[in-house]
């Protein structure tokens, strides 16, 4: 299931046995039967199950888009992320003197070109990570 | 939300939670019901009335218990118990209470009813003071629910009177 197919599935869950609980006490407080409401909400219960846990197709309308194995391949990995470093900088607006501690070197920028380095990342740490959750 | 068990966990646990609110809920709805017993109950006979070797009263009665408890039963009581109890005072006691018969009422159909029974338990007095003395008979129920609270009530019937010599 993507996220929205969960968040759909906890969201029908909720909202299906409230309906079946409500349903279900105005049948047997009507029909003055405490097993006929008893009855009536397992009913409700099973369907729901039935409904929310298997894996429908439904739930996966909006599937998350993994990076295709061979493209990574082809964006090696960049150096390593934590090195601390000092620089003493004197760009505007900073007096002479004044340290900057810049603490991560890498600057990773968000656009088409190199969104596989964050993903290449995922890849080399855990494995090649496919398929649905 | 992201694997079966997750999601079976989450339902269970829901599903379980809604259950016990409407379980108060039908308790609740046992307020709704205003019921309006009657009994009545003679005494027909005394059997035998005598002080035992240990100093204390006993007496046998035959009794004829009617009743119509049907509008205690909600859709929501299990049975109702019903017990009679002769309540009388003592120079000692203020409130003797001893319970003469009980019964269970398991259904709206079983609850109007008529018995003509002896005492089911003894009737022992603590001490030699039951000649002449002046009881109630009250008629005690408890609604026993499926769900939730217990009701309890009585009806006092008074005007019973031993005799005043031993038979």
């Amino acid at each position: 299931m993507d996220w929205q197919g969960q968040k759909l599935a906890e969201q029908l869950m909720q909202i299906l046995l409230a309906a079946f609980a409500v349903i279900a006490f105005v049948i047997g407080y009507g029909l003055g039967s405490f097993q006929m409401m008893l009855l009536v909400y397992a009913g409700g219960v099973v369907l729901t199950t039935l409904i929310t846990i298997p894996n429908w197709p439904f739930f996966n309308r909006n599937p998350l888009k993994w990076l295709d194995p061979s493209e990574a391949e082809k964006h090696p990995k960049p150096q390593a992320a934590s090195s601390t470093s000092k620089k003493k900088a004197t760009k505007n607006g900073l007096e002479l003197g004044e340290e900057i501690v810049i603490v991560e070197e890498q600057v990773v920028n968000l656009d088409e070109q190199s969104m596989p380095t964050a993903t290449l990342q995922l890849k080399l740490n855990f494995g090649n990570i496919h398929g649905d959750w | 939300m992201h694997s079966f068990g997750y999601r079976a966990n989450a339902l269970l646990t829901f599903a379980v939670t809604i259950l016990a609110l409407m379980c108060a809920m039908a308790s609740l709805s046992d307020n709704l019901n205003s019921p309006s017993p009657t009994s009545q109950v003679q005494v027909l006979n005394i059997n035998w009335f005598q002080k035992k070797l240990d100093g204390d009263d006993e007496v046998s009665m035959t009794l004829n218990v009617s009743a119509n408890l049907e509008s205690l039963f909600t859709w929501n009581t299990k049975q109702v118990f019903v017990f009679l109890a002769a309540e009388y005072e003592t120079p000692k006691n203020s409130l003797n209470q001893v319970s003469l018969w009980d019964g269970i009422i398991p259904a709206k159909e079983h609850a109007k009813f008529w018995i003509h029974t002896t005492n089911k338990y003894r009737f022992i007095d603590q001490g030699s003071n039951l000649r002449g003395r002046e009881f109630n008979l009250t008629l005690h129920w408890h609604i026993m629910p499926k769900t939730g609270k217990m009701f309890a009530d009585k009806i006092v019937m008074s005007g019973y009177r031993l005799p005043d010599a031993y038979r």
